[in-house]
């Protein structure tokens, strides 16, 4: 027994006609074959490289964001920390063989230190054996004197260090102190080759001479060139160079300045 | 403990589905335990209602049967992810409902629509006897423009409004169950519902009896 149709059809009555909207049963069969087969492609399917990597972090994920600054900031010192300490030689110092370089036996070298060094000479990355090497603290140079020949050779003990992929902190610490310490003292030896620049890496200021002492030396050699090659006595020639030196000191500068006066049209000295 | 969370949730619900709730985190517990089977009745109990809920979304028998396929898929490979925070059939809609979101997203400019037959049940014939007196094939011509006119209709809307008018006048789903499964809240829900209804009216109006 069929019931009368409505007389009032609202939206929501349409909508319903919606829901009858239904595939066939065919529909279905090849719907579940289809869904079998992605479940099983889905079991048996490799999951992407970062799956594994998120549930890493997942793990990690209760960690305070200051603990996982500081393990980013071990990380980063600890990469930068891997790159070889540079040193700008020369343009004429090259080194490419880890063996003795005969340009460099000729150095004057006092004190024998066999300490690895890492020198890179025009951008490219050697290791230096220093068989006899001084003191950095003081550094005797005398290139016209001879010496004992200078060994210079790769490093074995640095670079197989960095050409494996295992280290460790302590080896690696201890590693970098030595190439740090002979460092400086590959600096001073290298210092003694006539055409050789060397500046330490640890601290170049101490390399460079201040501009007033070159001044004062240039000044001081004029004068004694000048002056001094007239006397005869050798006493007199040591006073003058004694008053030169003084008087060519940065107060003696200053006190000469202040003899010289600039004003209007004229120029006045005071003595 | 998670058991315990899922139902509290579905307290709020209606008693079918606090069953329902509960049915599904038994076997939910069983397909972890390893009993992949045991998937399948969840295929079974949702599919018709999941397909329903994304063709009418997206208006297309294909992209629909690809979708229904992925989100079960994508349910089963992350089913130990799933807490018991809501209801397994809220979570599962809400991997169906945003596969079909970003689907929609990605192909807004592609529109192709392949409409199912009605399949005449009591209540829908007495809504189509009352819009029409035609019989025959004139009456299959009618109930035709008619599912493209609502068809036509439903995809005027955005893709939100089209979703919570989907969940809730096609699937019957309540409105806390829609926010949950759409993430937002249940007045956000509401309004979006009125203003979907309110369009729809203007679409549809020839068809509407009064």
């Amino acid at each position: 027994m069929s019931q009368p149709p409505p007389d009032k059809v609202t939206l929501e009555d349409l909508l319903r006609l919606k829901r009858s909207e239904q595939p066939p049963a065919e529909f279905w069969a090849q719907f579940d074959r289809e869904l079998h087969a992605k479940q099983l492609a889905a079991l048996v399917g490799k999951r992407p490289w970062w799956h594994s990597s998120l549930r890493v972090l997942r793990r990690f994920s209760y960690l305070p964001l200051g603990a996982t600054a500081a393990l980013v900031f071990a990380f980063i010192a600890a990469h930068e920390s891997l790159a070889p300490a540079t040193e700008i030689i020369g343009s004429n110092v090259r080194v490419s063989q880890p063996q003795t370089v005969p340009a460099l036996a000729h150095a004057a070298v006092v004190v024998p230190v066999p300490q690895p060094v890492t020198v890179e000479a025009q951008a490219k990355t050697v290791s230096v054996d220093v068989a006899a090497v001084q003191p950095a603290s003081h550094p005797v140079v005398s290139a016209a004197a001879p010496a004992a020949p200078t060994a210079i050779s790769w490093l074995p003990s640095i670079l197989q260090t960095t050409g494996n992929t295992t280290f460790s902190s302590h080896s690696l610490s201890a590693s970098f102190a030595d190439a740090h310490m002979a460092d400086l003292n590959l600096g001073s030896s290298l210092a003694s080759v006539g055409n050789v620049k060397v500046h330490s890496a640890a601290d170049p200021l101490t390399q460079v001479s201040p501009p007033s002492e070159t001044r004062h030396a240039r000044f001081l050699a004029a004068l004694t060139d000048s002056h001094l090659a007239s006397a005869v006595d050798p006493i007199v020639a040591a006073h003058m160079h004694q008053r030169y030196a003084s008087s060519l000191g940065d107060e003696g500068f200053a006190d000469d300045i202040g003899r010289l006066d600039a004003s209007g049209d004229h120029v006045s000295f005071k003595f | 403990m998670e058991a315990s969370k899922a139902l509290t949730k579905a307290l709020v619900a209606s008693p079918e589905r606090q069953q329902e709730a509960g049915a599904d985190w038994d076997i939910v517990q069983q397909v972890r335990a390893g009993d992949v089977a045991a998937f399948n009745r969840i295929i079974l109990k949702y599919r018709e209602r999941l397909y329903s809920v994304i063709y009418n979304m997206t208006g297309n028998r294909e992209d629909t049967a690809d979708l229904v396929q992925d989100a079960f898929i994508k349910s089963f490979q992350s089913i130990n992810r799933f807490q018991g925070q809501s209801t397994f059939f809220t979570w599962l809609y809400r991997i169906a409902v945003n596969s079909t979101v970003t689907h929609l997203r990605k192909n807004r400019l592609r529109t192709f629509f392949s409409l199912e037959k009605v399949i005449e049940e009591e209540k829908s014939s007495e809504i189509i006897a009352a819009l029409t007196d035609k019989s025959g094939a004139e009456r299959e011509t009618f109930v035709k423009e008619l599912q493209e006119k609502l068809n036509d209709a439903l995809q005027k809307l955005s893709i939100n409004h089209r979703t919570v008018i989907t969940l809730f006048e096609i699937d019957g789903l309540s409105h806390a169950e829609i926010a949950e499964v759409m993430d937002c809240s249940v007045g956000t829900v509401r309004s979006r519902l009125h203003y979907a209804k309110q369009l729809l009216q203007a679409e549809l109006q020839p068809y509407l009896k009064k």
